[in-house]
């Protein structure tokens, strides 16, 4: 790096111009005159394509290709607005309502474990049916049989078709 | 706890684990799995109900009993391992080894203590969570499904008439 090289770029542009003593000190000196070359060439580049390059054009493809990344990304963004809380609810009704019927009474908060009597794992399937006789199912009140229309009385289905209609 | 509970706990320990090697794959199958589950869900509404846990006693109890239970199944393995070996060792027209054959019976005899211990342990648990009542009506609850699983091993036992 010396003097000359920061006014380079100036001269290549035609902006300045070198004085005779520059002149000299570049012919007199490998590295400058390296550098000037490097310069000189780098200026030069793209100066032939200015004229064909067709900027209308190039904008325009470069605004569609954001275009169809913004609504890809809209889209995307869509369905997981609707599938996270699918998938959330579709976790929870797994986890917590195995073996649970839709619309069951919600017990207060069940007794659960993983195991609770080992002792059954050395027994038959057979001797597993007997040990039933011990532990009879809790009664369901679902269990027990849902009302139908028909079992409503007169001023109960009076109220059902006034809701009916509105 | 007195040496007297402490005796009747490991009796029925034993009475529990005795008949284990002649049912060590019992139960095996996908069907006998849908039933134990089937029974262990009943089990614990039962509790749930009987014992009128709160929302508060609910949670630890199945803690406790979760826990107790997998201790007890290790117990209950061991026990069957031991009783395997010795049953290796004592074949007709084999000659045992001494060595191995009071390492098989110390074994069984250490895994039926650490049975009752657990239950006895399990219980101390449940003393902190569940009331006296509570805790007698569990009790009552499992020993009635215990008592019924030994008497199930106990015909699995006995020869056929």
């Amino acid at each position: 790096m010396t003097h000359l090289s920061d006014r380079m770029p100036e001269v290549a542009h035609g902006r300045d111009v070198w004085t005779a003593e520059d002149q000299a000190h570049l012919v007199g000196c490998d590295s400058c005159r390296s550098e000037w070359i490097l310069i000189g060439c780098a200026t030069q580049l793209g100066r032939d394509i200015d004229g064909q390059l067709d900027l209308e054009g190039l904008t325009d493809r470069v605004a569609k290709q954001l275009r169809r990344a913004v609504q890809a990304r809209r889209t995307r963004f869509r369905v997981a607005r609707w599938f996270v809380p699918l998938a959330a609810a579709a976790t929870l009704l797994i986890v917590f309502g195995r073996g649970r019927p839709f619309g069951a009474v919600r017990e207060t908060k069940a007794l659960t474990a993983s195991v609770l009597l080992p002792e059954l794992e050395l027994l038959t399937e057979d001797d597993l049916e007997l040990v039933f006789d011990v532990v009879p199912a809790a009664v369901n009140p679902l269990e027990q049989g849902i009302p139908g229309v028909s079992d409503l009385g007169e001023e109960e289905l009076e109220r059902l078709l006034q809701t009916l209609e509105g | 706890m007195t040496r007297v509970f402490r005796i009747g706990l490991f009796l029925m320990a034993s009475a529990i684990l005795l008949p284990a090697s002649a049912t060590a794959q019992a139960g095996q199958g996908p069907r006998a799995a849908r039933l134990r589950g089937e029974l262990e869900r009943r089990f614990a509404e039962q509790v749930q109900q009987n014992l009128g846990l709160t929302e508060d006693q609910a949670p630890k109890v199945g803690s406790i009993l979760s826990t107790f239970a997998e201790r007890r199944r290790e117990a209950e393995l061991s026990e069957r391992q031991h009783r395997a070996g010795l049953s290796r060792q004592l074949r007709p027209g084999i000659a045992a080894n001494a060595d191995s054959v009071t390492a098989h019976v110390d074994g069984i005899t250490v895994a039926r203590l650490r049975y009752a211990e657990l239950m006895q342990e399990e219980m101390t648990a449940l003393s902190d969570v569940l009331t006296p009542v509570q805790r007698g009506q569990f009790f009552m609850l499992r020993d009635r499904i215990l008592q019924r699983v030994q008497e199930l091993r106990q015909q699995q036992q006995r020869p056929p008439s």
